[in-house]
């Protein structure tokens, strides 16, 4: 079932719900692949509890992201309106690293990144933290919902707006800017639309404007003439313009490519014939995205080996996978901005674009850091697992010797099984330094997340 | 001070020492002043310093004239069951490995940048912006960073009758601050 | 007069010296041991660009001291004749840019009047982000012109293709939709960090030399991009050791930064355009102390970093940009300073420049609500380095045509 070679993959095969066999049985590693790609890296007891409760009750669980406690609700707020208060993008993206670090429902976290690059919209230019996080909670209040609505949302979210350079849309000077990206970026893809249909578009959204932060409709200068547009005739307003573009038959294909890139695989053939029967669904499901997303995490295809080990650690994965597995917490601004080195700040994307994701993560510079990073975490005094030291944290679970720390971590963080020559270079750890004063697991974490295994989800 | 169960104690006053730290960094910032970093000191005998010091600034490294802040290193000492919490590296270091308790005319050369009172009013005007910055900054849990910043806001009500001097001392000049403590509200003797 | 050409003659012996020395200590070892790691060393052209942020005043930098409208302009702020780094009879660098005077005695600098664009805009962020875009603030401009150009000719490799230096925010300049530059502080973030337990350098990279993955292509590219990498942070720690000439650069913020620029290079990075900047030339009052200390800082480390690039070996590799957002006004203000302006210099330094002046000293009497007027425009200067040295179509970079600038010397 290789991807890219000879083989090509049964489209109604891949999308049809997977189901363990004796070939694959759901064990840690499967159930390991979902936890990780749905979410964030479980722990040692969220794996073992997955493991235990099945395949299909596992997925429910991953997403089902409702009820989530008042107290931890709180918690969240706290930390937000601090931010608000201070008015620091950096507190922000902090804040934001803390939640992906706590968060009882990692998918709604994950789903927010998503659509964070997806929607991609930048701080530097934006220049506002409470227009990012008025932002921010909107992703995530609509990342699993209903991507009508989400989409026309976006499209008068003040901090959109101000970053695509359209808070003034005169019906003398209609802006195309929004109306391109919508279409390009946002639910289409190039070749969806014509030129004619960006300039029609651009004409239905005169009059949006963002005054004082706030979205509101400026009817005066709102253009109520007839408008054509992708095939449509009527005097629409921003609303209906924003309808007719995500009904497009395009628009599911293009999400539901951008969906199966972040979940599934990099570098995945992803074809028409193959996303067409998951389009078709999440048409029928009038582009619900719980479902869709729901439909690719339990496909045959996701747990194919056209998938596992088959994404690029983005630096949040990296940084994230890391401390959750093995309960870290730490300095959340160091983490911050440590992924932002890596090519990823949080409210900062580099282009409407968003991050390309995949190989684009890597080069010298990010390799390096990346192992730089792992031993700066590591070092920190801050950097705490399960509230204690990483040794009486793995000595509390039974980890005493390196061996036992590969099997310890193997399961829950890579997605490649070690092989023999990691193993021996490893022992070299064993031999030096497992006293109570050295750092021998700290060394070790290091060198294991610093090896090219590890790059890989 | 004496501590009554050194192992556990140390460990958390080293934690509280170092929100302090965080804390100072914080209305530092505000009013624009260097911050502190944290340092970790093991002396001889098993003694153990947890320094702060101001940073200074890259092209003043090396330089003579550096502002009198780099006097002030808040320093928290542990030996055995012995706590020292002194405002330069060097004294806390002479009173952590001293045999017998440091008399109390060591009390009058403590230095201390701060206003007891200005400080515990900053720390209670700001109490949630510091419960959040000690949450991000520590991870801990927004209970957690509550206890930890009550904790801390009572700790200074230690030094409520803090006098704030400045004068000559060894050829420079020195802002020094005299720590009354309040010995009534619990066993907390400073050295 | 005498005295100055002196200065220059020894600041220019003293360049070539140092130059010759660290030739010898460079080619000895780390270039052998490149050749070993890597089947080639990098050999493309390498673009530095020096922004002097906050407008730098071009009448100051160099100086029409003998037209009478400057006199008469800045009573208070004029260099007088006897003072400036004479370039001929009618100009001359400001008395401490004899780091740019020395280039020049080198023909190593070029000196490009009148720069600018129509209807300038005076804000430092708008026109910063015309110079870094190309486009007015009406337009969509989700990138930079090094940004695209870098997109438009994208090759394979291992090492970013630009290098932003500094902890400010990454130039807009260096923006594409695509490609992400890193933006560093130090050599440091190209060093792994230690492992107290096993030589992490030496096992990464033998554990990622094992090619196991057949299978998996993905792991493929990750295991040989982690070796490459290993083997630049090994050059670099090579390059670092040596250490090539140090006392040249000026312990200034920039000369540490064109210093790590120069260590970058010779360790044999793929990378094509490094981006560092320099802020504070918003003189609106004292000008003169200020002014003086930034060009000093400007031309003394660019001179440096253009003796260092030389022993290297890489003088004609690399070439370098200096730039401001605009120029100031012709006449002073009344606290000593002088306001944002319009057209102003660009100088372009390295062992391909055609040295010299190009194009006329703006005129000083024909103006623009007092502002200098621009014969230039700041895209064909663009368009020079895209076709002549980064060798790309600029047309589509810099979305039209303009006519090229007779600076470089490229055969």
């Amino acid at each position: 079932m290789a991807v890219g070679t000879a083989f090509t993959i049964d489209p109604d095969w891949a999308w049809e719900r997977f189901t363990p066999t004796d070939d694959q049985p759901w064990g840690h590693s499967l159930a390991s692949h979902l936890l990780r790609r749905g979410g964030f890296a479980p722990t040692a007891q969220q794996l073992e509890q997955a493991v235990k409760s099945g395949f299909e009750s596992t997925l429910d669980g991953l997403t089902d992201v409702e009820n989530t406690s008042q107290d931890y609700l709180d918690e969240i707020r706290t930390l937000t309106r601090a931010a608000l208060a201070s008015g620091s993008n950096k507190q922000l993206a902090a804040g934001w690293v803390y939640r992906m670090l706590t968060t009882p429902h990692p998918l709604l976290e994950k789903m927010t990144l998503f659509w964070h690059g997806h929607f991609a919209t930048s701080a530097t230019k934006v220049d506002d933290a409470e227009l990012m996080l008025q932002q921010n909670e909107l992703l995530r209040q609509h990342a699993l919902g209903d991507f009508h609505v989400l989409l026309l949302e976006i499209s008068r979210d003040p901090a959109m707006l101000i970053y695509l350079d359209s808070v003034t849309n005169r019906k003398s000077h209609p802006n195309e800017n929004y109306a391109r990206e919508i279409m390009e970026l946002f639910s289409l893809g190039e070749g969806n639309y014509s030129e004619t249909d960006i300039r029609e578009l651009a004409r239905c959204f005169t009059g949006w404007e963002i005054k004082r932060k706030r979205f509101r409709f400026n009817r005066f200068q709102h253009d109520t003439g007839k408008k054509t547009v992708l095939g449509k005739s009527g005097s629409f307003g921003g609303e209906d313009a924003v309808r007719i573009v995500s009904e497009q038959s395009s628009a599911p294909m293009f999400l539901c490519e951008k969906l199966v890139r972040f979940f599934v695989a990099d570098d995945l053939k992803c074809t028409p014939e193959l996303l067409q029967p998951l389009a078709d669904r999440m048409q029928a499901d009038d582009l619900q995205i719980a479902p869709t997303v729901k439909r690719i995490l339990g496909s045959n295809l996701f747990f194919s080996e056209s998938a596992r080990a088959r994404k690029v650690r983005s630096p949040v994965e990296f940084a994230i996978d890391l401390l959750r597995s093995l309960e870290g917490t730490t300095d959340t601004y160091m983490v911050a901005e440590a992924i932002s080195d890596l090519g990823q700040g949080l409210y900062h994307p580099p282009s409407v674009k968003g991050w390309d994701g995949g190989r684009a993560w890597i080069n010298s510079s990010t390799l390096l850091g990346r192992s730089n990073f792992v031993r700066r975490l590591v070092d920190h005094p801050k950097t705490r697992f399960g509230k204690q030291s990483l040794r009486e944290y793995l000595d509390d679970r039974g980890v005493a010797t390196i061996d036992d720390l590969l099997a310890f971590v193997q399961p829950i963080l890579f997605a490649v099984p070690l092989n023999d020559s990691v193993r021996n270079q490893i022992e070299s750890i064993r031999l030096n330094s497992l006293d109570r004063s050295a750092n021998g697991f700290e060394d070790a974490i290091h060198l294991l997340c610093s090896l090219p295994e590890f790059q890989l989800s | 001070m004496k501590m009554e169960n050194p192992d556990e104690v140390s460990r958390e006053f080293k934690r509280i020492f170092q929100s302090l730290v965080g804390f100072i960094n914080i209305i530092g910032a505000q009013e624009g002043n260097r911050q502190l970093e944290l340092d970790l000191d093991k002396l001889d005998g098993g003694a153990q310093l947890v320094i702060s010091r101001f940073v200074p600034e890259r092209e003043d490294e090396g330089s003579t004239d550096a502002p009198i802040v780099f006097n002030f290193s808040p320093t928290l000492g542990f030996s055995g069951d012995r706590l020292v919490l002194a405002s330069t590296t060097d004294l806390a270091k002479r009173l952590t490995v001293s045999e017998e308790p440091a008399s109390s005319e060591t009390q009058a050369n403590t230095q201390l940048l701060l206003s007891a009172d200005v400080l515990q009013k900053v720390v209670v005007d700001n109490r949630s912006q510091l419960v959040a910055q000690n949450m991000l900054e520590e991870g801990n849990s927004l209970e957690e960073a509550q206890a930890t910043i009550d904790f801390i806001t009572n700790m200074i009500g230690y030094f409520k009758s803090a006098k704030v001097t400045f004068g000559p001392s060894a050829g420079k000049l020195k802002l020094a601050v005299d720590v009354e403590v309040n010995t009534d509200q619990t066993d907390l003797v400073s050295e | 007069m005498t005295k100055k050409i002196s200065r220059r003659r020894v600041l220019h012996s003293s360049a070539a010296s140092v130059a010759a020395l660290s030739l010898d200590q460079v080619v000895a070892c780390p270039r052998t041991l490149c050749l070993g790691a890597r089947n080639s060393k990098s050999d493309g052209k390498i673009l530095v660009v020096v922004e002097m942020a906050g407008g730098n005043d071009g009448l100051n930098t160099v100086v029409p001291f003998n037209d009478d409208a400057y006199r008469k302009a800045r009573p208070n702020l004029r260099i007088e004749k006897s003072s400036c780094l004479a370039i001929n009879d009618d100009r001359g660098f400001h008395p401490a840019l004899t780091g740019f005077a020395s280039l020049l005695e080198q023909g190593k600098l070029s000196i490009l009047h009148g720069i600018g664009y129509p209807d300038p805009n005076r804000s430092h962020f708008e026109s910063m982000d015309i110079w870094h875009t190309c486009h007015r603030k009406d337009e969509p401009r989700p990138d930079g012109w090094i940004g695209r150009a870098l997109q438009a000719s994208r090759r394979e490799s291992n090492d970013p293709p630009a290098i932003h230096l500094g902890s400010e925010q990454q130039p807009f300049a260096l923006m594409s939709r695509e490609l992400r530059v890193p933006s560093i502080q130090s050599l440091q973030q190209f060093q792994l960090r230690k492992n107290g337990s096993v030589d992490l350098s030496e096992t990464i990279r033998e554990l990622s030399a094992e090619t196991t993955s057949d299978e998996n292509e993905l792991l493929g590219f990750i295991q040989s991009s982690t070796s490459s990498a290993i083997m630049t942070s090994e050059r670099m720690e090579q390059t670092r050791k040596q250490k090539p000439s140090q006392s040249t650069y000026p312990k200034s913020n920039l000369g540490q930064k064109l210093q790590t620029v120069s260590q970058l290079i010779a360790s044999d990075l793929e990378t094509r355009v490094y981006y560092v900047r320099i802020d504070g030339f918003d003189t609106h009052a004292n000008q003169p102390d200020a002014h003086t200390a930034l060009l000093r800082e400007v031309g003394d480390a660019v001179n440096a970093f253009v003796a260092d690039i030389s022993g290297q070996g890489n003088g004609d590799r690399v070439l370098v940009m200096c730039f401001s957002e605009f120029g100031r006004r012709v006449a002073e203000n009344a606290s000593d300073g002088t306001d944002h302006g319009t057209a102003a210099p660009v100088f372009f330094a390295g062992g391909r420049v055609r040295a010299g002046e190009v194009g006329d000293y703006p005129s000083l009497t024909d103006l623009e609500e007092g502002d200098l007027k621009h014969h230039t425009d700041f895209r064909s200067v663009y368009a020079t380095v895209l076709q002549q040295w980064l060798e790309c179509s600029s047309d589509s970079i810099l979305d039209g045509s303009f006519p090229m600038l007779p600076f470089l010397d490229v055969g």
